[in-house]
């Protein structure tokens, strides 16, 4: 059963589309991500969803219900927003009362309530502060906390950690999760973050020009990107035009060339046959940063020179330049030997640590 | 509503007492002393072209009338004696007070929705909303009075109009009479309370109305609860400026009574410029004057126990 579905929502301001026939549906409990660079559609999206923007096409259900002409303060949604937009004048417990209040719970129900509420953000020491009183992070605590006392059909986050820094968005990132999934209540998070989104999320919706690129496991989203897109923006991918030459077994694996050096052949592990591939297509071959490595081990190898050295702790980012002039970045984990800047080198990668994506072009 | 916020506040971090702006205190540089020096002029220009007079007046207000135009230097309270035992003079006051609060409700009441709209509203045309809204205060008091006469004469276009519609039998007198003076009143303060309120509102997040709206406020409750309480502020800065400027104004009380309607300034003219007692004239000025600064300093504490 689907608690969230969206069917060809189309929103367009005067002649710019922001979001242009999305579709997609949030199970039961589960947790989404709409992920995405600004101006993507992620964020209308999510406020065509909480009901602040008509939709200029297509049906939004919640819990198999058409919402689409419900109006905002009828949805029963929780939002959470990136201002934390908690009330000024009202200390915590009022904050978080006032969607009880709503809905006519007041007295010791509303009080038990919003002191659990609280309770899961570890924030009942501070009910009866003013929001100004409180750090950037227990304030966004209090805006999860003022959300989900009200137990409603979906919450929505609008890029809540945006303002936050570093090592407390990484904290909020666990705490957020935990409670949505202590209290098993569906979430749309909206996020240009695609770390946040991988570590949070069940499933993310990779979000550009207002359409879904793709919409995947975070894990698959990561091995399997369907663009070029998608792989550059989950995560740093290394591209190279190619041509597929050979289709072996039923597209179980392939052999492609360089496009711009004919004698450069890589072969290539097809994991998943949703895409057809014969010989002849021209398209790119990806493979992420520590599935190469240094030296010619592996079945794929390509010549290159070393350009930059970047320090990451645990590993250390090689920027290279390949044999045919363009660019590489291999992760070598920390303490491994690496050629001295400006040395030729070869670098290689095994058929099943890469990728086949299609022309941005075609 | 906000007294219920400030009551849990006895907390170490941060009390209501330091204006609650944190973030502000930590550059407490002093101030180079060249500033100092280069607000001489205008401390010095304010001292003799305000300081003096007032401290003039306050000194008339302390002397005896000696007949027409002419004060006896023997300090005494007579006069204020005088004013605050007499019920015909308290009852000026009084309706200088009830002119006051009449103007400030209809400024705030009419006023509001259209401060809210400006605050909120992303038209290209806002620039020019603001400007229609000021354009009162570039034309001349005199001008803009005149232009009254006519509205809200008997035969004029308002009482045509509500004879038209049906809502009274007879034209009302509505100029020459308290009534004139408050429409007009209004009409030229009307600005400040917009701008006061404009620029509250727009400090408003405007998300923080959206969270109201998520949670399952109602328009009604969204204002009432959310937006209102947030915007007191403002109202009281558009109280403080529209209700000083109402209870000393003379040019539109003067052109729009008809003479009829005594009010503090309109009483302290005839005061000082027919009757020439200039030491009565004074002492109602000093009252005038004290009772504006005392509403100032409540409406500027009480905006300051807000943040």
């Amino acid at each position: 059963m689907s608690e969230v579905r969206l069917e060809h929502v189309s929103r367009t301001y005067d002649r710019v589309t922001a979001v242009d026939d999305v579709s997609l549906t949030v199970a039961e409990g589960q947790f989404l991500t709409l992920l995405g660079p600004s101006g993507c559609g992620k964020t209308t999206t999510l406020r065509m969803i909480a009901g602040f923007l008509q939709p200029t096409a297509g049906t939004i259900y919640i819990k198999g219900e058409d919402v689409t002409r419900v109006s905002a303060n009828r949805r029963d949604t929780g939002m959470v927003f990136q201002t934390y937009a908690l009330f000024p004048h009202m200390s915590v417990a009022a904050n978080v009362a006032f969607g009880l209040k709503m809905r006519g719970i007041r007295g010791e129900a509303a009080a038990v309530r919003v002191r659990d509420a609280l309770r899961v953000v570890q924030l009942e020491s501070m009910a009866d502060r003013l929001p100004r009183q409180l750090s950037g992070g227990q304030q966004q605590r209090v805006a999860l906390a003022r959300a989900v006392v009200i137990r409603p059909q979906v919450l929505l986050m609008d890029e809540p950690l945006g303002s936050l820094d570093l090592k407390l968005r990484q904290e909020l990132q666990i705490q957020i999760r935990s409670v949505q999934q202590e209290l098993g209540i569906t979430a749309i998070y909206v996020t240009h973050d695609q770390g946040e989104a991988l570590s949070m999320s069940d499933r993310v919706a990779v979000m550009r020009n207002g359409r879904v690129e793709q919409l995947d496991q975070p894990d698959r989203l990561y091995s399997r990107p369907v663009n070029a897109f998608v792989a550059n923006f989950v995560g740093r991918t290394n591209l190279l035009a190619v041509e597929v030459i050979e289709v072996f077994a039923a597209q179980s694996s392939c052999k492609v060339r360089s496009t711009d050096a004919p004698d450069l052949a890589f072969s290539v592990a097809i994991a998943d046959a949703d895409r057809a591939w014969r010989p002849g297509d021209r398209c790119l071959l990806g493979f992420r940063p520590e599935n190469g490595v240094l030296g010619s081990t592996a079945e794929n190898r390509i010549g290159a020179r070393v350009r930059d050295v970047r320090y990451f702790g645990a590993t250390r980012s090689v920027a290279l330049t390949n044999a045919l002039g363009g660019s590489l970045d291999i992760d070598v984990p920390s303490g491994n030997p690496i050629p001295a800047r400006g040395e030729s080198t070869e670098i290689s990668w095994r058929p099943n640590g890469c990728f086949l994506l299609p022309r941005e072009d075609s | 509503m906000a007294q219920a916020g400030v009551k849990g506040s006895e907390l170490p971090i941060r009390g209501p007492a330091d204006s609650g702006q944190g973030a502000s205190t930590e550059r407490s540089e002093p101030l180079p002393i060249r500033w100092g020096v280069l607000s001489l002029p205008a401390v010095l220009g304010l001292l003799f072209a305000f300081g003096l007079p007032i401290a003039l007046l306050t000194a008339n207000s302390l002397f005896r009338h000696a007949g027409p135009g002419r004060v006896a230097p023997t300090v005494t309270l007579d006069n204020y004696v005088a004013f605050l035992t007499d019920p015909f003079f308290l009852r000026i006051l009084l309706d200088t007070f009830v002119l006051g609060f009449m103007v400030v409700s209809i400024c705030a009441i009419l006023g509001y929705p259209v401060a809210y709209f400006l605050a909120r509203t992303r038209s290209r045309c806002r620039g020019m909303m603001i400007f229609l809204v000021v354009a009162p205060l570039l034309v001349s008091a005199v001008i803009r009075n005149l232009g009254w006469v006519p509205l809200l004469g008997t035969n004029g276009f308002v009482n045509w109009l509500l004879l038209l519609l049906g809502l009274v039998d007879r034209p009302v007198a509505l100029v020459n009479n308290f009534v004139g003076v408050v429409i007009g009143t209004s009409h030229a303060v009307m600005p400040f309370m917009i701008l006061m309120l404009m620029t509250v509102i727009q400090r408003i997040n405007p998300e923080i109305e959206e969270a109201a709206v998520n949670l399952g406020a109602s328009q009604w409750q969204n204002f009432w609860q959310i937006v209102f309480p947030l915007s007191i502020p403002g109202l009281l800065g558009g109280y403080l400026i529209v209700f000083t400027i109402t209870i000393s104004s003379f040019t539109t009380p003067a052109m729009l009574g008809g003479n009829r309607v005594l009010i503090m300034s309109t009483f302290i003219s005839q005061q000082v410029r027919f009757v020439l007692n200039y030491a009565f004239g004074a002492t109602c000025a000093v009252i005038l004057m004290a009772v504006a600064i005392a509403l100032t300093v409540v409406a500027v504490r009480q905006s300051e126990r807000r943040g």
